[in-house]
């Protein structure tokens, strides 16, 4: 049972530095990437493949992040013209073509079969202390990316990253050089993103195509919304809650009598309610953005 | 006023929808609603003994795993009927798949870490089976395949086990078949997954060694409307007969398409027939040819009057044995090894497939944990029954 | 190359019948409903489970356009208006919500194996070396037929040129007396109801599954996209155009270009609308025709 509370703590630390990266994009720039599981697989991928040419894993992380971070970049340029609901959807397209490309490319990628048998990291040890080992490395990398976000968000960048949000034209107005922003903030978040995906390929030891469908991404802006909108601390709490609640509900056939498919659906739906009650009832999540008074609202 | 009366409205008109689309479904679920008829278990059992299994109950493999998990109802009943395990009540704790890997993993997980299972049965696609094998080795936990036959499960790990003969062996089997019937060019056709493209391969290379030639060879993907780029491809590449694989939701609707496209005016033959019948319009299999595994043994018939007798039903895949003998033959291993252990488990499991005679056959384990011979069978489908030719 | 022109048929249809919804939508409410390709599936499933109950499927049919459009309105009042009042990014990441509630509604109700709505398993006809369904050639014509039909009242019916009117100009419109909430209802019904058709047409041809609706989700939004968000015309050329690039790039031999004979994966098929609707994003945001969707 510890073991099994160890996993969803690392689950949910693996998801928080996800949510944090996010939080980055939507929460505190407005810019609604929809293809935010594509970084995680760009991290994902990179691990595991050097992984199975026996690459030290610190090196797969190190690739995925410039990968990852050379891709983010270009995703925000691509984004300097269009109004955030076409870059939404452009992001979507994007992270349904990597997953093609993994899907297809099986000579690189494993194709469907995708990759398995990704070591894992403190190798050495035995189970149980290993997955406290594990838990307690990932966690200390998501206090790094936790203080590397809320620098970001508090700074003097992060001020102009809001205003981009709340109002481009006063923040272009203003001589900030709004793509450049935009551009660093993916860039930034795409490399949180990889190494959230290293860890998550490292933990499951698996990574395949069957994990960057859209629901992925999807499972994140439900704990970023349900935490707070562009708040640091609010991406955390979301994460940890979410996952606690999504990992849950794989309990749910042993509660009451249905049938599988009806599990799996029930699932799906109450991430779906939470997100969409959350949207309508409590916009502004559980840990609430504080500094959003001081500039005007669209 | 006027806004809340059109809001009343329209409320009104949405509640017939729902409730149209409530009844429709309630109709027609027809997952283990009928409570099977079971025999009850043996009194003098006492406790529980606790085994894993991870199978496809939804997804685009949810009939499969439907029938598997009741080869493993089956087999615990028959079980429990008799000593039990350890003079104890056989528990096979089942989780589902989701037919992805990602969550065969996740449920391993939960198997051995919550219910701390010794051994796991699982699961049906190689995609699943292969990574879920190897996180089970890494966890010094038994699996056992009921279902997929990629080679790379030759490769999972010392505790790990396949109750059903891999790829090499059915791949010769098709391709010698194909020949004696006279085919000199084929096109084949099967799912983008491990499955499909070891198939691909072990058909392939078989039937060129006899001399034959394949016109074409594609993988399709999963889980999408409509196949007909890809049959296209096949039909304009004019091989004397098309070799296909699929099931699931994907052979309902390739199957309908091959008709449509008048591929079925030349031989269509079925790399596992029974995966693929029971979910196609009966008239787009009539008259289909395929092999497919044997299980018409003296110990498979009185199986499959067992299966008849409690679910009603023929047999709706040939995959709810392999899960009956991978339960069988855990359960006399955990007995023969009288230990909970792991290790020892799968030395039994070695010991005992030597003298294992299971409903789909002799069941003897080659050194590397696999099946090392399966019996198939060339069949024919005629008036909607699979029947052997 | 016949083959290829019946493939754009069909898919095409499917695609445009989608598209010219969406466009409406955002021609009036300025936002991109993720969740419109859903009506399509619930289209579908509706007219299972009217047949289901024992009607005919012309009945089942039309009943369950009725109902998705209904269903539709009540979606807005009760859902999408409040949303759009916290702004589009909400609206936008609560019509994602929503098309998972929808597909996890459907799966809880039906499982996840995919429904048949009642039709006879037809040979194709062939047509110049390549065939095609009866119900494939139903298909086209219904779609085509309907999309005249909404060119036609659009163009010259009051309730088209109101519908034009606030598209173009909503404060404008709601001064000069036009009941911008009546228009708003009748976008919707009229938009779910050729979603809901063209989900019902697919899942006459092959099946209706609880992806139905997502597995087209791109394809729509680049059609929509590429026609010019808001042009009705360019939405439906678009649609077509899309089909036969996808068609097409499979059927080019890349030999030329690459050596030897090379055939693209058909996997890579859905591929085509993706990089079709990133390369418009970013060079050509306005669409082929139709206004910007720059900011600003």
């Amino acid at each position: 049972m510890v073991e099994y509370l160890l996993g969803v703590g690392i689950l949910a630390a693996v998801y928080a530095i996800n949510a944090l990266s996010l939080n980055l994009q939507v929460g505190v720039t407005g810019l609604l990437n929809f293809g935010q599981v594509a970084f995680v697989g760009i991290g994902a991928y990179s691990v595991a493949i050097l992984d199975s040419h026996d690459v030290p894993w610190i090196v797969g992380f190190l690739v995925g992040a410039v990968l990852a971070g050379a891709a983010g970049a270009l995703v925000g340029r691509l984004g300097r013209t269009l109004a955030s609901d076409y870059w939404a959807i452009a992001t979507l397209a994007l992270a349904e073509l990597v997953r093609l490309v993994a899907l297809n490319q099986d000579g690189f990628t494993g194709g469907a079969q995708g990759l398995s048998a990704v070591s894992g990291i403190w190798t050495g040890m035995s189970t149980t202390a290993r997955e406290a080992a594990t838990f307690a490395t990932i966690v200390v990398v998501l206090g790094i990316a936790y203080l590397v976000a809320r620098r970001v968000r508090n700074g003097q960048y992060g001020r102009v990253l809001v205003l981009i949000r709340e109002n481009p034209d006063l923040a272009a107005s203003l001589r900030h050089n709004v793509v450049s922003a935009k551009v660093r903030v993916m860039a930034l978040s795409a490399v949180m993103a990889s190494v959230c995906g290293g860890f998550y390929a490292m933990y499951i030891s698996f990574i395949g195509p069957g994990q960057l469908l859209p629901f992925a991404t999807f499972l994140i802006f439900t704990m970023v919304v349900v935490g707070g909108l562009g708040n640091t601390t609010g991406a955390v709490v979301g994460a940890v809650l979410i996952t606690v609640l999504y990992d849950g509900t794989r309990f749910v056939r042993d509660w009451i009598d249905v049938s599988a498919d009806q599990a799996a659906g029930i699932r799906i739906l109450v991430i779906g309610v939470v997100l969409l009650g959350f949207l309508l009832v409590r916009t502004e999540g559980l840990v609430p953005e504080k500094v959003k008074a001081a500039h005007a609202r669209r | 006023m006027h806004r809340r009366r059109i809001k009343a409205r329209a409320l009104g008109l949405a509640v017939p929808l729902v409730l149209a689309l409530s009844l429709s479904a309630c109709g027609s679920d027809d997952s283990g609603k009928k409570k099977a008829d079971l025999p009850s278990a043996n009194t003098s059992l006492e406790g529980e003994f606790k085994i894993g299994a991870v199978l496809p109950l939804t997804g685009t493999n949810a009939t499969i795993g439907k029938d598997q998990q009741r080869g493993i109802e089956l087999a615990v009943a028959k079980i429990n009927e008799g000593d039990g395990v350890m003079g104890k009540k056989l528990v096979v704790d089942i989780e589902d798949s989701q037919g992805t890997a990602d969550a065969a993993i996740q449920a391993a997980k939960k198997l051995v870490s919550v219910a701390q299972v010794p051994a796991v049965i699982g699961e049906y696609s190689s995609g699943n089976s292969i990574p879920m094998q190897q996180y089970l080795e890494s966890q010094s936990v038994v699996g056992v395949n009921p279902g997929s036959s990629s080679i790379e499960l030759r490769t999972t790990g010392s505790l790990q086990f396949s109750t059903i003969g891999l790829d090499d062996v059915a791949g010769a089997f098709t391709a010698d078949a194909l020949w004696d019937k006279g085919y000199e060019s084929i096109a084949i056709l099967a799912p983008n997954n491990s499955y499909g493209t070891g198939i691909v391969s072990s058909v392939s290379d078989a039937f060129k060694e006899l001399g034959g030639t394949v016109t074409t060879s594609g993988v399709y993907t999963e889980g999408q409307s409509d196949y007909r780029q890809e049959l296209n491809r096949l039909k304009d590449s004019k091989p004397d007969a098309y070799v296909i694989t699929t099931y699931g939701k994907d052979g309902t609707v390739i199957n309908k398409e091959i008709y449509e496209l008048g591929m079925t005016d030349q031989p269509v033959f079925d790399i596992y027939l029974s995966q693929d019948v029971p979910d196609a319009d009966p008239k787009s299999v009539e008259g289909r040819i395929g092999m497919d595994v044997n299980s018409t043994s003296e110990n498979g018939q009185a199986y499959a009057d067992f299966y008849e007798k409690t679910y009603g039903e023929k047999f709706i895949s040939s995959f709810n044995g392999y899960a009956y003998d991978a339960t069988m033959m855990l359960a006399q291993a955990i007995n023969k090894a009288n230990a909970a252990d792991p290790e020892a488990i799968a030395a039994a499991l070695t010991e005992i497939s030597k003298t294992y005679e299971g409903v789909t056959g002799p069941i003897v384990l080659d050194p590397d944990g696999q099946r090392s011979e399966q019996p198939y069978v060339i069949a024919e489908v005629k008036n909607g029954e699979i029947v052997p030719q | 190359m016949v083959e290829v022109l019946v493939d754009t048929a069909v898919r095409g249809s499917i695609i445009a019948l989608l598209a010219v919804g969406l466009t409406l939508i955002q021609g009036t409410l300025r936002f991109a409903n993720v969740a419109h390709v859903e009506f399509a599936t619930l289209g579908g499933y509706s007219a299972v489970a009217l047949t289901g109950a024992g009607l005919g499927l012309l009945l089942s049919s039309a009943l369950g356009v009725a109902l998705v459009a209904v269903l539709a309105v009540v979606l807005y009042r009760l859902l999408f208006r409040r949303l759009l009042r916290s702004g589009p990014m909400i609206a936008l990441i609560g019509s994602l919500a929503l098309a998972i509630v929808i597909r996890a509604t459907l799966q809880l109700l039906y499982g996840s194996r995919p429904r048949y709505l009642p039709t006879p398993l037809e040979r194709g006809i062939d047509f110049h070396g390549a065939l095609i369904t009866p119900s494939q050639i139903r298909l086209v014509c219904i779609s085509l037929g309907l999309l005249a039909l909404l060119a036609l009242v659009l163009k010259f019916t009051s309730l088209g040129r109101a519908v034009r009117a606030v598209a173009a100009n909503p404060e404008l419109a709601d001064v000069s007396g036009l009941n911008r909430g009546r228009v708003v209802d009748i976008v919707w019904m009229l938009s779910a109801g050729l979603a809901a058709v063209s989900g019902i047409l697919l899942s006459i041809d092959s099946a209706v599954g609880i992806e139905l609706g997502f597995n087209l989700l791109l394809p729509v939004f680049a059609a929509a996209i590429v026609g010019g968000l808001g042009s009705i015309a360019g939405a439906v050329i678009a649609a077509y155009a899309l089909a036969c690039a996808e068609s097409l790039v499979l059927q080019i031999d890349w030999g030329a270009i690459v050596g030897g004979t090379h055939h693209l994966e058909v996997g890579y098929r859905p591929a085509v609308g993706f990089a079709l609707l990133v390369v418009m994003l970013a060079f050509r945001p306005q669409g082929l025709m139709g206004r910007a969707v720059r900011r600003g």
